[in-house]
């Protein structure tokens, strides 16, 4: 069947089964291998992506039920207000180990501080609980968070 | 001090360097920047125009040695490192063999590499004084650069590359002296850091060819059971999916999208004959590692006194005086969070594989003898891992991938799901460990009888291992070189063979097993003796050990540097001074011999009826040259996130031969809300760079029980600690 999904901020055409969940949709018929896949069950994190900039997991929203809400994936994340301060600070603090979690960590960070612009150590950890990271890089990122989220303060001293 | 250069890095590098002395004859698919490229050795090439690139090849997998590599290589050379681009080395035979695992990547990079690279440079250097007409040594090498400062001449590295090219490749070129590096010990970040935040570093399940299609496959959730039947037209019938492809007792099912083919999997509605290894469960295997007489006990190490080969023990055995303790380790699942993936071409007689493949060369060989295929015509392309752990040292995805695409046209990715990666993956094997702490009358000596059983990952992957020794060496790993200085020791194996159960090394391999048991042990002996467990380990940390780790190859562990970790992590978490009376800090310490590093953790944790608090993590690491510094402490810091989960939930569970749980609900990994504060600190070193993938892992599981029953919580003998605690929120 197909359906006009709004990528990016591009409308994308695609034609595939409503039960297709987005994961799929993005990485096998649009080819945007970006957003990963971990687990299926909405466990791991890795495969989230923002829906109108609520963070969702993408392996469990069918394709059915997306319609033209705007989709936002780790590929669109720089044409969001904090998504390249966001990645640029993931960078400074060097965040990545095997790499594989980060974009949904990302995407989960980017819905989090749309929403809660200086979130504490609490409000990250909750944000990004649902994102799991087997290489423990989790204070790295939080840090990252905690960055990216006073990058516009005057104030803020960062190294 | 010198390293030894082992006899297994001298054959690998043998295997996989053509030293050739005339350059021309290593042109090949590298070829691909003309003629006036300089390629002194099948991995580095410099060109015309002064682009430097070196073939890797490692496989990537979160341990970042690909910097680590970098910064050598541009060090070596004198360029900065962002100037030497790193390609990944497919298994063409020029490259020699292509192979990750046990951490020895950095250090034998070290031993064996450099001296490729100095002589490069040299090559450079000769050209340019050779034009240059002036001496050799006044010319100077920076930023790919050659400079004759007393003429004010200069020239790219690339100027020289025609002639350099004609030059004989020097035997013996002086290495750069420590003083001299500019990115060894000072690099940071990674080549690939922006392509991983944007989405676009490729990992194997990220692997896209035209007219690629996706394939899942149904296999036996029980080793070795019989296919049935299954519903070819069900499957077929579900959109998407396109044509089935019949292994032995597997069923392959191809879809346009990963998804379809899941579907169109569960359509076959499979049915197994599950065999005789439905009947293997926990208990079955805690009872054959419990058994004495399964098995032979096979010894270790001994030293002491001997009569007749016999150890004659200076103290005798009293039940009354002996301790006696047993420690189980479970199995535990790899979980790396990119599932095992293959992606296979086969077409014209020939076979392409990319994958997150850690063993490349050795899926080459396997794939080569499946398919018909000579060696030459197969090439397996090793794509960057979304975590390993051991879990991508298996061939068998790979080789079904190949199997799979052989039978069909076009490219095929062969995703194993969640499910199936935790259904089907070797685990790390189980074990049960008994101590017999023997003290004479006056308590001066101390004797020890090790015995420990292991199931063996080598009885099922490689037999041939096993001559060796008459054991699995590598569940040795960890007791052959246990550092402490008995009296008397005795260490014996004992393997169990259990084709029921696939097991696979886990990161740390059996070395989390001996140092979670001899650690703790020696804790509980410290206490049985009323003896500081710190003061107890550095009285018998008082010589150093040389002894057969891998097959004929000898590592060292050297006390003093074991007691250094040790010292600073005590000394770094107040190991003296926090102590309550449900609040305490326990130590352990490890020495990963064969790739010379050294690490203590000193655990401070709070217990509280049955909640634990872990307050702080104190990792100490001595790897010699931290040749990446913050990749050192990137290392240390996940390790303890590794650990702590593996000692709190790390299991598997078995019933009537099948492997559960199959995904993260029943599987849990520690989130960044209960994630500790760890501070780690790096000994400054000047010895030749240790590994660092596996070696901070072993002393954490420990550090951390023996800081719950010096706090007063339990003493666990048994893993996971599971339902006994709950862990806190942190201080």
């Amino acid at each position: 069947m197909k359906y006009r999904l709004t990528i990016n901020g591009r409308p994308r055409d695609v034609d595939a089964d409503r039960d297709m969940p987005l994961l799929w949709v993005l990485r096998d018929v649009l080819s945007l291998t970006g957003t990963k896949y971990g687990c299926g069950q909405g466990l791991c994190g890795a495969c989230t992506v923002l829906v109108d900039g609520s963070a969702r997991r993408a392996c469990l929203l069918p394709l059915g039920s997306v319609g033209e809400r705007a989709v936002v994936t780790i590929e669109g994340l720089d044409a969001t207000a904090k998504g390249s301060t966001l990645k640029a600070a993931f960078a400074e603090e060097r965040t990545s180990q095997c790499g594989y979690c980060q974009a949904g960590q990302l995407m989960s960070a980017a819905a989090l501080i749309e929403r809660t612009p200086r979130p504490d150590d609490a409000a990250i950890d909750a944000a990004l609980s649902g994102n799991l990271c087997r290489c423990g890089t989790y204070a790295r990122i939080r840090r990252a968070v905690k960055r990216a989220s006073r990058a516009d303060d005057a104030a803020t001293n960062l190294p | 001090m010198q390293q030894r250069i082992s006899r297994r890095l001298v054959i690998k590098a043998v295997a996989g360097t053509p030293f050739c002395l005339a350059a021309a004859a290593l042109a090949g698919p590298d070829g691909d920047r003309g003629d006036a490229a300089f390629r002194p050795n099948a991995y580095l090439t410099i060109a015309a125009d002064n682009t430097i690139s070196f073939r890797v090849k490692k496989c990537e997998m979160g341990q970042q040695i690909h910097r680590a590599i970098q910064a050598i290589v541009a060090d070596e050379l004198g360029a900065d490192i962002d100037q030497v681009s790193l390609r990944q080395a497919p298994t063409l035979e020029k490259f020699g063999r292509v192979a990750t695992g046990g951490s020895y990547a950095v250090p034998a990079f070290w031993q064996l590499y450099r001296p490729l690279i100095a002589a490069a440079r040299e090559m450079l250097v000769a050209a340019a004084a050779q034009e240059w007409r002036v001496a050799g040594g006044e010319i100077v090498v920076r930023h790919a650069r050659l400079y004759h400062e007393a003429s004010g001449r200069e020239a790219a590295f690339g100027d020289f590359a025609a002639a350099a090219s004609g030059l004989e490749v020097p035997d013996d070129p002086p290495l750069r002296r420590p003083s001299e590096y500019r990115a060894v010990g000072k690099a940071s970040g990674r080549a690939d850091a922006a392509a991983i935040l944007a989405g676009e570093a490729v990992f194997g399940i990220d692997v896209r060819l035209p007219n690629l299609r996706f394939a899942v496959l149904e296999k036996s959730p029980v080793v070795a059971g019989r296919l049935k039947r299954y519903d070819a037209d069900a499957a077929l019938a579900v959109p998407g999916v396109d044509e089935l492809v019949k292994l032995d007792d597997a069923v392959a099912v191809i879809a346009t999208d990963s998804w379809s083919a899941m579907r169109g999997r569960e359509r076959l509605a499979a049915e197994w004959d599950f065999g005789e290894h439905a009947r293997v469960d926990n208990e079955s295997l805690r009872s054959r590692l419990a058994d004495g007489n399964d098995g032979d006990w096979m010894a270790v190490r001994t030293e002491g006194d001997t009569v007749n080969g016999d150890l004659e023990s200076n103290v005798e055995r009293d039940p009354e005086r002996d301790l006696i303790l047993t420690y189980e380790m479970p199995m535990a699942q790899h979980a790396a969070l990119e599932p095992v993936n293959a992606t296979a071409l086969v077409e014209d007689g020939r076979c392409s594989v990319w994958g997150p493949i850690q063993m490349a060369s050795d899926a080459q060989r396997q794939i080569a003898t499946r398919l018909g295929l000579p060696e030459a015509q197969v090439t397996v392309h090793t794509t960057l891992a979304g975590g390993s752990f051991g879990r991508k040292l298996e061939l068998g995805f790979a080789v079904e991938a190949a199997l799979i695409a052989s039978k069909v046209t076009g490219p095929v990715q062969l995703l194993y799901s969640r499910e199936d990666d935790m259904m089907h993956g070797g685990v790390r094997p189980p074990t049960r460990h008994e101590f017999r702490f023997r003290t004479s009358d006056d308590g001066s000596r101390i004797a020890l009888d090790y015995d420990y059983a292991a199931a063996s990952a080598y009885a099922q992957q490689d037999r041939s291992q096993l001559a060796h020794k008459g054991y699995d060496w590598t569940a040795a790993l960890g007791a052959v070189d246990l550092p402490y200085a008995f009296d008397d020791l005795r260490i014996r194996q004992r393997d169990i063979d259990v084709p029921a159960v696939p097991f696979n090394w886990w990161r740390g391999t059996y070395r989390n097993h001996h140092a979670f048991a001899s650690e703790c042990a020696l804790d509980e002996f410290a206490e049985h003796t009323d003896e500081d467990p710190l003061a107890l380990r550095l009285r018998l940390l008082t010589r150093d050990l040389t002894v057969e780790t891998f097959p004929n190859e000898l590592s060292d562990v050297q006390a003093e540097r074991l007691r250094g970790v040790l010292v600073e992590a005590a000394k770094r978490s107040g190991y003296d001074s926090v102590r309550g009376a449900s609040r305490a800090v326990g130590l352990a310490c490890h020495c990963y011999s064969d790739v010379h590093t050294y690490v203590a953790h000193a655990v401070d944790v709070s217990v509280d009826g049955r909640q634990v608090t872990i307050n702080k993590v104190v990792a100490v690491v001595d790897c010699g040259i931290a040749v990446v510094p913050d990749s050192i402490v990137a290392q240390m810091e996940g390790s303890v996130i590794f650990g702590l989960t593996s000692a709190l939930w790390g299991d598997v569970e078995i019933h009537e031969g099948q492997k559960w749980p199959r995904n993260f609900a029943g599987c849990r990994l520690m989130r960044m809300s209960e994630t500790p504060d760890i501070d780690v600190h790096v000994i400054a070193s000047a010895a030749s760079p240790g590994g660092m993938g596996e070696p901070p892992l072993p002393s954490v599981t420990p550090a951390f029980l023996n800081a719950l029953a010096r706090a007063g919580g339990p003493r666990i003998r048994r893993l996971p600690v599971g339902d006994r605690l709950k862990l806190g929120a942190n201080a």
